[in-house]
């Protein structure tokens, strides 16, 4: 059965701290702003496996998590704090593309594909 | 980052999985089935217990971006490292309990000049982590960008 699903999730501003907690992964580019710009970047990045986790979120729901057999990402943009990103997929059956867009409708993964049972 | 590592490996990591702290990963990462959050519906479930989302593999392959990082011979500079490309394969459902073993590899070294003509280096990393009972529940390509200085 063909269908579209979608959703979108709000980045909270501190996301990115308890994704910090959780994961271990405190490079200062997530959890310090200041430390972060003065690398270029526009704030604080939140970590690309947050948003993978997500996006792994998205595709399983509340199904068993063993229907997930693979995915595939590609970090395009950053993911800033308040930021919306909004994730569809066409298709649940077997390989997917799956998309993952801001709130400006920027790419924040592209070339996204998962293997759903 | 030197190319010289490729075919380097990284000592196993070993990750004792625990309930708390996938509630704990569930929240941070907005995933909010009660396979991974609610223990006594877990309990009643195939799997008799909490369970990891499958993207938890960040969590017990964390250790290991702890050597590539401290690792002199490859040399990253890690204010200037961002995320480039993931790719994970799911064997098996890791539940609460399980405990995981990490292997690692880099498989290539590279850099790749941008359209406003910086050089990036990339850096491509191969896991493998196995359960307790020697079953392979994921395999990882980890492609990680040291972002070049602008001219």
């Amino acid at each position: 059965m063909n269908e579209r699903k979608k959703q979108t999730f709000t980045i909270d501003k501190y996301l990115p701290i308890y994704y910090a907690g959780a994961s271990g992964d405190f490079n200062l580019i997530h959890i310090d702003p200041e430390f972060a710009r003065k690398q270029g970047l526009k704030a604080n990045i939140l970590q690309g496996l947050c948003t993978l986790g997500i996006a792994t979120g998205f595709l399983v729901g509340q199904d068993d998590p063993d229907k997930l057999k693979s995915i595939k990402v590609r970090f395009a943009n950053p993911v800033l704090p308040g930021d919306k990103l909004t994730f569809a997929i066409e298709n649940t059956d077997a390989e997917e593309e799956f998309s993952a867009v801001n709130q400006r409708g920027d790419e924040v993964l592209s070339d996204c594909s998962a293997e759903l049972s | 980052m030197n190319r010289e590592t490729i075919g380097k490996t990284y000592p196993p990591v070993v990750y004792e999985v625990g309930q708390e702290k996938i509630r704990e990963y569930a929240r941070a990462t907005l995933q909010d089935n009660p396979l991974y959050t609610e223990p006594e519906f877990a309990a009643l479930s195939k799997y008799g217990t909490i369970v990891a989302p499958p993207s938890f593999v960040a969590v017990y392959c964390g250790e290991m971006f702890n050597q590539l990082f401290s690792d002199e011979d490859l040399g990253i500079d890690l204010p200037r490292i961002v995320h480039g490309e993931q790719e994970f394969k799911f064997r098996k459902v890791v539940r609460s309990g399980d405990i995981i073993t990490s292997i690692a590899k880099i498989v290539d070294v590279f850099s790749k000049q941008s359209d406003s003509g910086v050089t990036h280096e990339f850096g491509v990393l191969k896991t493998e982590s196995k359960n307790q009972r020697g079953q392979v529940v994921c395999e990882g390509i980890w492609t990680v960008i040291q972002r070049g200085i602008e001219g």
